[in-house]
């Protein structure tokens, strides 16, 4: 895969007027799958404009796929834009909207009317309300037909502001279904959301914005190392966890640990909270310390790695 | 979902087009617009039966000539076009044109487009209805007429919006900037005989191509002494003037809803 960035933003600013929107960011957003996340007023929107064409930047530049793109039809024609505000031309029914937008975006008149029907199927809506007016149609389904508008002209990069709001939990998990797709066809997926949980499990690279700057950005994994430190907080459940917590210790590799409870059935195998001192070296030697010692692992999990710890370590 | 390389996107003008009339005619074609249309034209179909004697051709342009012409039709071109950029920005649904694979001047061309194919429309379909109400109350010469009030409203149509479209990008006020302009240039600076300002009145060179028909030119009381084709020249000219202007401004101009809260 390219690791040319998709989107180059370089020493970007916008004002608008006296107020700063965004402040002096520079970024790389690679392929895949990228969530945007920052608390309100962070300039997530202003971002998502500059990136649409809709805004220009006031100083600094921004590029898509090598280009700026206001004004620049041939890089709008590579980006499909989901906005998050709820606007749609209530009088007009879903298709013909569709079909309207598709000819305005180079779809050939007489390949719009299929081309519409297979992308509104794609986002499953479902077809009786294909010719109702957007007026009618309730919050999960608006977010359906903007998402068909945004996929209509097979965009490289597609903009998500909040895609899953008023959505229930299974329309949810098809948008995810239908970005992780899009991204293994190789479209490029930005998301801006405030779910934290679902842009986890969702997007492997994140970018943090907070008043106006990048705060953090790259692979959620880098982020929580770079957060840990030289530490990581582990759950952890094997057969004789007392003994494992003093082969650790006078390994050097604890910093401390609580105990959570004897669940075993020879009343000696349990579960234990970790402090781990050095997260590599303990990963490292993990499995020998567990072979040579004849102690069974029942469980391992991280208790750090949450989107949502990050989120708020970096916005403190 | 199909990728068939043959529907993949190339935009031409003519597709653009056709997909901005699908959305204009959807929105322009509501039995709410076609009742108050048809509520508007019952009214002044009323009115002008009540105030029109049989036979009484005076009495019949003064409706056509004072109110449809001179009134009625750069309201209309005003509400209607002044706000086909404006109305998009107050709902927030700019977004999603403005994010099309168009040039933005082209994006305003192709609005002002089927804005306007609209506008002759509905003032094509009114000018019969006037004509016929016309021949109701007996008037003489309307078919000599006829020609000359359609080929005049259609290029005072397309004047009339160019400037409304301009004035709508300029601030959302743009009724009273307009009703202002019609006042001051129009009629103002219109009727003034003696200089060379008067040009700038469109209404003056409207009413000079209306004046080639004899009934219409005994009822100014100026005397028409410009020559039909540079009228004609002029009413063009200041079409592709107006639309070179609000096609640079929405160019270089950002438009969202935040900025109009707060204009």
């Amino acid at each position: 895969m390219s690791t040319v960035p998709v989107i180059q933003a370089t020493e970007l600013s916008r004002w608008y007027g006296i107020v700063m929107g965004l402040n002096n960011i520079s970024f790389d957003i690679g392929p895949g799958l990228t969530g945007l996340v920052g608390p309100n007023g962070a300039g997530k929107s202003t971002l998502i404009k500059i990136i649409t064409g809709q805004l220009r930047p006031s100083d600094g530049a921004l590029t898509v796929f090598g280009v700026q793109p206001w004004n620049n039809p041939d890089v709008l024609r590579e980006i499909g834009f989901c906005p998050e505000d709820d606007a749609l031309p209530d009088r007009l029914k879903a298709r013909t909207w569709l079909r309207g937008m598709a000819m305005l975006s180079g779809i050939a008149p007489s390949a719009a009317p299929d081309h519409v029907d297979a992308i509104l199927d794609r986002v499953k809506l479902d077809r009786v309300h294909w010719e109702k007016p957007l007026g009618q149609f309730s919050k999960g389904m608006r977010q359906r037909v903007k998402l068909a508008q945004a996929l209509l002209h097979h965009p490289r990069l597609l903009v998500l502001d909040e895609p899953m709001n008023g959505l229930d939990p299974m329309g949810r998990q098809e948008v995810q279904r239908i970005l992780k797709q899009l991204a293994a066809e190789g479209t490029t997926v930005l998301i801006s959301s405030h779910i934290l949980h679902e842009l986890e499990a969702l997007c492997p690279e994140i970018l943090i914005l907070n008043w106006g700057r990048v705060i953090a950005s790259g692979s959620q994994l880098a982020l929580q190392r770079r957060l840990q430190g030289t530490e990581a907080n582990l759950h952890i459940r094997c057969s004789d966890p007392a003994r494992f917590t003093r082969i650790l210790f006078e390994a050097d590799l604890l910093l401390g640990f609580d105990s959570t409870g004897n669940d075993g059935d020879d009343g000696n195998e349990g579960g234990l909270d970790l402090r781990v001192k050095d997260p590599q070296r303990f990963s490292d030697s993990l499995v020998d310390l567990l072979t040579d010692n004849n102690i069974a692992l029942h469980e391992l999990r991280s208790r750090d790695r949450s989107l949502h710890d990050i989120f708020e370590k970096m916005t403190e | 979902m199909s990728q068939d390389p043959s529907i993949l996107p190339a935009v031409n003008f003519g597709g653009a087009l056709r997909g901005m009339w699908a959305l204009v005619w959807a929105q322009r074609c509501t039995t709410g617009t076609f009742v108050r249309w048809g509520l508007g034209a019952c009214a002044l179909g009323f009115l002008m039966l009540l105030t029109i004697q049989s036979g009484e051709e005076k009495g019949w342009l003064g409706w056509v000539i004072g109110f449809y012409i001179q009134f009625l039709i750069p309201l209309t071109c005003l509400n209607v076009c002044g706000s086909m950029i404006r109305a998009e920005v107050q709902a927030n649904t700019l977004s999603f044109l403005c994010t099309r694979p168009l040039r933005r001047h082209t994006l305003f061309l192709l609005q002002y487009l089927c804005h306007v194919f609209w506008l002759q429309i509905i003032f094509f379909g009114g000018t019969l209805g006037l004509f016929a109400l016309g021949i109701v109350k007996q008037a003489e010469g309307l078919g000599a007429l006829l020609p000359t009030m359609l080929l005049t409203q259609f290029l005072a149509i397309l004047a009339w919006s160019a400037l409304s479209a301009l004035l709508g990008l300029l601030h959302q006020r743009f009724v009273v900037i307009g009703i202002l302009y019609w006042l001051i240039v129009e009629v103002g600076l219109g009727m003034v005989e003696t200089s060379n300002i008067n040009q700038l009145s469109i209404l003056r060179h409207i009413h000079t191509l209306l004046a080639q028909n004899e009934m219409v030119a005994d009822m100014f009381v100026r005397q028409i002494a410009d020559a039909p084709v540079s009228a004609a020249f002029v009413l063009g000219g200041a079409t592709v003037f107006f639309l070179a202007a609000g096609a640079a401004l929405f160019t270089y101009r950002e438009y969202l809803p935040s900025q109009e809260a707060g204009q």
